[in-house]
C-alpha cells in the first residue's frame, strides 16, 4: 500500500498530530528504519529514555507505537509513514523481528477468522433459524406493541394541538423516545428526539419542521403497520431501517444476498458533524462505470475509529462497496479499496437542468418518502448573488437556493466556487435538504474540484 | 415548503377546537385520503398531514430567476505559477510565527518576480494569508492573485476592509479617489521619483485638503524634506499656520512639523535666525592660543534663564515653533527653558550644534549627554535628558555616527530605533560585543534587507552563544529568538548549526526549548529557502 502525503494528513487525528508527525519525518531523525513485505517498522528518539518502537501494518492499516501517547495513529506512526511516503527506497529491506511478526500474524489471523464463518452442522443450523425466526417474531411484536404506543400518543399531540409543543419539557419527548428505544424502534425514538430539539424560541419557525417530523412519523408507522411481514421485501427492509432495526456490517459481509458494488468510486465531499459523544462522517461517493451512487455514514467514538482512511475528497479509489439493504441501496460501507491516482470524472448520471433534477427528486420520493442526504449531479448552472442571498442557476434560469450555513460565517467556499466557475456554466454535485442546495464541488475542464 | 392553510390551522389549533373538513382540502389531498367510518378527526388530520407534505416535497417545481445574470469570464493576461511553487505556499502554511510572514512575503515576491499568478483554487488561501499576516505583505497578495483575486476581495467585506489600504488596491486615480493612506503612500514615492511634480500635484489640492490630511503630508515632507521644500513651508509657516489668539490644536500640530522641517534645513531663515538666537546663551572659553586650548578644561556653557525671556517664552516657543507651552516633564527638564532647548536638538542638525559651542566630531555629543547642566539622577545614576532629543535627531537624519555613539552609553546599547540605523557590520559588531542574543526585539533590528542574510562569523557566534545559555538553564525567556533567526541566518552556517545540534543537544539542561524554539524555525525557513532557490536563480 503506498500513501501519499495527502492520505497520510487525513489518517491523522488532527492537524497538529500531523504537523508533529511532519517534523519527525526526516530520516536524521531515526535511529533505524525497515520494511518488509507486510510491514514497515523503525526506533525514534523520544523524550524517554529509550526510542520508541513504530510498527505499520501496510496490508490492512494499523498501527504500533510504544510511546505513551493516547493519540492513534501518534505523531511517531505518522512520521514513519511519511518517510516510507518520501524515501521509500532508503528503508532497509529485512526480516521481521519476532513481535512484529506475532503481531502481524495475529492481526491477519482475526481478519481471516472473521471472514469465514464456522461450519455448522444440520441440526445446529435448524436451530439457529429456529432462534432467529424467534428473535425476529419477538422484535415485530415488540416493535408493534410500540408503534401502537407512538400512534395514540401523536394523536393525543394533535387533539390538543402542535401550538402546546412549545410548552412541554424535556422529560415529555425524552421518556416517550426513551419508550421507543425499549420497543426496539430506537429511529421512531429519534424522530420523537428530534421534536425536542427544534428551536421554540423563534416565533412560528418551529411550526413547518413540526409538522414535517410528525407527517413522516405518521407515515412511517402507517406503512410499517400496512406492510406484510412474511416476506423481506425491499421495501419492507427500508422501513425497518428507519425503524431502527439494521443490519450490522457483519451481516451484510457474510450475506450472498447483499449489493455488492465493485467500481472506480469518486468522491464527491464529505461532511463532518460533531455530536456529543462521537462524530459523525458523511461521505458521497459516485461510481464511475456502474453509475451506483453511494452514502457513507460512519461515526467515531471514544472507542472505535472514524472512515476508512482513503476517503479523502476528490479522490478515486478502486473500492468494493456493500449497500444495507433498500428500495434505493444508497446507504453503504466500504469492503476493500485501495487509492488510485487515475482521477476520471462521471460522463454520465447528471440532470440536465432544475426540472430534470426535479422529476429525479419526485421519482426517488415515491418509492421511498423519508429519503434524505440525497445527492445529485447537474450540469450548466451558474452562481447568481440575488440579495444576501446565492442561488445557482440553470440555463432555464429555474434555480436552486444555495443553503445559507454554506456562505453566512464565511464566504470563501462559495467565493472559491465563483472563482473556479469564473461566470461560465459548470456542473455540480450537492446534497439536497429542505432549506437549500449544500455544494460538494464542481465539474470544470474534465476535473473535478471538491470544495 | 408551505403547509395548506386549513391543515395548518387544524393541526396548531388541535381537534379538539376545530375538525378537519374534507371540503376545505386541497383536491389531491382529499381524493388520496381513505375514508373509514371509525376513522376519528385525529387520523383524518394526521392522514391529510402525511400526504400533504408528500405533495408538498413532491410538488415544489424549481423557481424561476427573473433577473439578468450578469458578469463576463476572467480573463487573466499573467501566467499561472507552476505547481512546484505552490506546493511550497502549502509548506509555509505550516509554519508558526513571524518567520511565517516572512516566508509568505518571500514567496510572494518570486511570483512577483516572474510574473506568475496563483490558480482560482490557490486565490482564497493567499488572500486569507494576507488578512492574517502583516499589512505589508498584502500589496504583496494583491500582485498575485490576479484579477480574478481582486474580484474575490471586493465581494468579501472583511476582505474589502483588510485590503482597502495602503496602495494594496489599484487605483485610477490614487491622488483624486484614494483613501488617506494610499495619497500618503502617492505623495512619499513621487517625492522621491519626481519632486517637482509631487510639488505641483500637492499645490493644486492643497487648499481643499483636510487638516487630518495635511499633517500627513506634512510628516511625508518632513521624513524627505530638501532645501528645495524651504519655500513651500515657509510660505505655510508665515501665512496659513501663523500664530492666531484662537487656533485649534491641529493647527498647531502642522506649525510643528513645519517648523521641525525647516530647522533640520540649515538654508532656511527659521533656523539660521534660531541658531543666532541660541548663541547669544551660548558662552565660550576665552580664546586661548592652540597649546593652550588642547590643555585647557574650560567647556562652553549654555546659560538659560530659569524664568522665561524673549526668547525662551511660551509665545514665542508656540507661536513661531508649535512646541507645548510649558515643560511637560520637570522630573526630566530643571526648566520650561531645558525642555525647549531639547525640542530644538532634536531637529537642527549636529554640525551646527558642533558650531554653536565651538566643537568638532563627537565633543558635542560628549557635551550634551554627560554636561552636569543636563544631568538627572535615577537610583544614583545620572543620564542626560538630551539623550532622547539626541535619539531623535539620530532617527530623523539618519545619522548613523549618533546612533552609534548613543548606542555606547550605559543602558542604551539596546535601543531598537538606533540598532536600525546601524550598517549591518556595525550592527553585528555590537550585538557581539556586547552580547545581545538573547533578545528578539534586538535580533531583527538590523537593517537586512532583500533577502540580505547575517555573516557567517554572526550566525555562529549566535548559535554559540545560545548552546552556552542553555546548557546552564532549560530556557530563554524570549521565545521568538529563533524565529528573527530563521529569517536572517546564513545559509553556509546551517550545516554548522545540525552538526552542533547533533552533537552538543545532549549536553544541554533542557533540549525542548532549543529545538522548538530556535533549531526547528531555522530549518524549515532554510528548507523553504533552499526551495525558493531555484526560482530565484532563474532555473524555474
Amino acid at each position: 500500500m503506498n500513501l501519499t502525503e495527502a492520505y497520510i494528513e487525513k489518517l491523522a487525528v488532527n492537524a497538529n498530530a500531523f504537523k508533529a508527525g511532519k517534523k519527525l519525518s526526516l530520516s536524521s531523525k531515526w535511529v533505524e528504519y525497515h520494511k518488509s513485505e507486510r510491514a514497515i517498522w523503525g526506533a525514534i528518539k523520544g523524550s524517554g529514555k529509550n526510542p520508541y518502537h513504530v510498527s505499520i501494518d501496510l496490508q490492512d492499516l494499523a498501527y504500533k507505537c510504544s510511546c505513551p501517547s493516547r493519540q492513534h495513529p501518534c505523531k511517531h506512526s505518522i512520521a514513519i509513514l511519511l518517510l516510507h511516503c518520501q524515501e521509500s527506497a532508503s528503508f532497509t529491506q529485512s526480516t521481521e523481528p519476532p513481535e512484529i511478526a506475532e503481531w502481524l500474524d495475529k492481526r491477519h489471523a482475526k481478519t481471516t477468522a472473521a471472514d469465514t464463518p464456522k461450519v455448522l452442522t444440520e441440526k445446529e443450523i435448524e436451530k439457529r433459524a429456529a432462534d432467529k425466526a424467534k428473535r425476529v417474531a419477538s422484535r415485530f411484536d415488540s416493535i408493534n406493541k410500540g408503534i401502537q404506543e407512538l400512534d395514540q400518543w401523536l394523536k393525543d399531540l394533535v387533539r390538543l394541538g402542535l401550538l402546546e409543543l412549545p410548552s412541554k419539557d424535556y422529560a415529555f419527548f425524552e421518556n416517550f423516545a426513551a419508550k421507543m428505544v425499549d420497543a426496539k424502534a430506537p429511529g421512531l425514538g429519534a424522530r420523537i428526539r428530534s421534536l425536542n430539539e427544534l428551536n421554540y424560541s423563534v416565533q412560528d419557525g418551529w411550526q413547518e419542521d413540526a409538522f414535517e417530523i410528525i407527517g413522516q412519523l405518521y407515515l412511517l408507522i402507517k406503512s410499517f403497520q400496512q406492510q406484510p411481514k412474511d416476506q423481506e421485501t425491499p421495501y419492507l427492509q427500508t422501513l425497518k431501517s428507519l425503524i431502527g432495526w439494521n443490519i450490522n456490517k457483519k451481516e451484510l459481509l457474510v450475506n450472498p444476498d447483499s449489493l455488492k458494488v465493485t467500481d472506480q468510486w469518486l468522491v464527491l465531499g464529505s461532511f463532518v458533524e460533531e455530536m456529543d459523544e462521537l462524530t459523525a462522517y458523511r461521505t458521497w461517493v459516485q461510481g464511475i462505470k456502474t453509475g451506483h451512487r453511494g452514502y457513507l455514514l460512519d461515526f467515531e467514538t471514544k472507542f472505535s475509529t472514524g472512515p476508512p482512511p482513503l476517503l479523502i475528497d476528490g479522490a478515486s479509489l478502486e473500492a468494493e462497496l456493500i449497500f444495507y439493504p433498500g428500495n434505493q441501496p444508497y446507504r453503504a460501507f466500504v469492503n476493500t479499496q485501495k487509492p488510485i491516482e487515475e482521477k476520471t470524472v462521471p460522463a454520465k448520471h447528471f440532470c440536465k437542468n432544475w426540472d430534470d433534477h426535479h422529476k429525479l427528486t419526485v421519482t426517488r420520493l415515491s418509492e421511498n418518502p423519508w429519503i434524505n442526504n440525497q445527492f445529485y449531479l447537474i450540469k450548466n448552472v451558474r452562481f447568481v448573488k440575488t440579495g444576501n442571498d446565492w442561488i445557482a442557476c440553470d440555463e432555464n434560469k429555474k434555480f436552486q437556493h444555495i443553503q445559507r450555513s454554506v456562505y453566512q460565517h464565511s464566504s470563501d467556499k462559495i467565493l472559491t466556487m465563483m472563482l473556479l466557475a469564473n461566470h461560465t456554466p459548470v456542473g455540480l454535485s450537492f446534497v439536497q435538504y429542505n432549506d437549500g442546495i449544500l455544494p460538494l464541488g464542481i465539474f470544470h475542464n474534465q476535473k473535478y474540484t471538491c470544495l | 415548503m408551505i403547509l395548506d392553510q386549513h391543515i395548518k390551522e387544524v393541526a396548531l389549533l388541535g381537534t379538539n377546537r376545530r375538525k378537519i373538513e374534507k371540503a376545505k382540502l386541497p383536491s389531491v389531498i382529499s381524493e388520496a385520503m381513505t375514508e373509514k367510518e371509525d376513522e376519528g378527526h385525529e387520523t383524518r388530520l394526521l392522514n391529510a398531514m402525511a400526504i400533504d407534505l408528500f405533495y408538498k416535497e413532491a410538488g415544489t417545481v424549481p423557481p424561476q430567476y427573473e433577473g439578468e445574470i450578469t458578469g463576463e469570464p476572467i480573463i487573466e493576461e499573467k501566467t499561472i505559477a507552476p505547481i512546484d511553487l505552490i506546493k511550497i505556499f502549502k509548506v509555509i502554511q505550516e509554519v508558526d510565527g513571524p518567520v511565517r510572514n516572512h516566508l509568505f512575503s518571500t514567496w510572494c515576491k518570486v511570483l512577483i518576480r516572474h510574473n506568475w499568478i496563483l490558480s482560482a483554487r490557490e486565490i482564497i488561501p493567499a488572500i486569507k494569508e494576507g488578512v492574517r499576516l502583516k499589512k505589508s505583505s498584502r500589496a504583496h497578495v494583491v500582485q498575485i492573485i490576479g484579477k480574478k483575486g481582486a474580484w474575490a476581495i471586493l465581494q468579501n467585506e472583511e476582505y474589502k476592509i483588510a485590503y482597502n489600504t495602503k496602495s494594496s488596491i489599484p487605483v485610477n486615480n490614487i491622488w483624486e479617489e484614494g483613501t488617506s493612506d494610499q495619497r500618503y503612500i502617492q505623495l512619499l514615492q513621487k517625492r522621491q521619483n519626481a519632486p517637482s511634480e509631487a510639488q505641483e500635484m500637492l499645490n493644486d489640492t492643497w487648499n481643499t485638503e483636510s487638516i487630518h490630511d495635511k499633517i500627513k503630508f506634512l510628516t511625508a515632507i518632513q521624513s524627505t524634506a530638501t532645501k528645495a521644500d524651504i519655500p513651500f513651508l515657509e510660505s505655510l509657516h508665515r501665512g496659513e499656520f501663523k500664530y492666531s489668539a484662537k487656533e485649534k490644536a491641529k493647527q498647531v500640530a502642522c506649525r510643528r512639523i513645519i517648523a521641525e522641517t525647516l530647522l533640520m534645513l540649515p538654508d532656511s531663515d527659521l533656523n539660521k535666525h534660531t541658531v543666532i538666537q541660541i548663541k547669544k546663551y551660548v558662552q565660550l572659553p576665552a580664546a586661548k592660543n592652540f597649546f593652550k586650548k588642547l590643555l585647557s578644561n574650560d567647556s562652553p556653557k549654555l546659560e538659560l534663564p530659569e524664568k522665561t525671556d524673549d526668547f525662551w517664552n511660551p509665545l514665542m516657543m508656540t507661536g513661531v515653533f508649535g512646541f507645548e507651552e510649558k515643560n511637560v516633564d520637570i522630573g526630566l527638564f530643571k526648566s520650561d527653558a531645558l525642555y525647549w532647548f531639547s525640542c530644538l536638538v532634536q531637529v537642527i542638525p549636529i554640525q551646527e550644534w558642533n558650531d554653536v559651542f565651538g566643537f568638532e566630531n563627537d565633543q558635542c555629543l560628549e557635551y550634551f549627554t554627560s554636561n552636569e547642566s543636563f544631568l538627572y539622577t535615577v537610583k544614583g545614576t545620572d543620564y542626560s535628558c538630551l539623550i532622547p532629543a539626541l535619539k531623535k535627531l539620530a532617527t530623523i537624519h539618519q545619522n548613523t555616527r549618533i546612533a552609534n555613539y548613543i548606542l555606547g552609553i550605559k543602558n542604551q546599547e539596546k535601543d531598537a530605533k538606533l540598532l536600525s540605523l546601524l550598517t549591518p557590520e556595525q550592527w553585528e559588531k555590537h550585538i557581539i560585543q556586547n552580547e545581545l542574543f538573547f533578545e528578539s526585539a534586538v535580533l531583527r533590528s538590523g537593517r537586512f534587507e532583500n533577502g540580505q542574510e547575517w555573516s557567517r562569523n554572526f550566525s555562529e557566534k549566535l548559535v554559540s552563544a545560545i548552546l552556552k545559555k542553555l546548557r546552564t538553564q532549560a530556557s530563554i525567556y524570549d521565545y521568538q529568538i529563533g524565529q528573527y533567526a530563521a529569517m536572517s541566518f546564513n545559509e553556509d552556517s546551517i550545516s554548522m548549526l545540525e552538526k552542533r545540534h547533533q552533537t552538543e543537544t545532549s549536553s544541554l539542561k533542557s533540549s525542548a526549548w532549543w529545538e522548538r524554539h530556535f533549531y526547528e524555525p531555522i530549518m524549515q525557513a532554510a528548507n523553504v529557502k533552499t526551495k525558493l532557490k531555484k526560482y530565484n536563480n532563474g532555473n524555474a
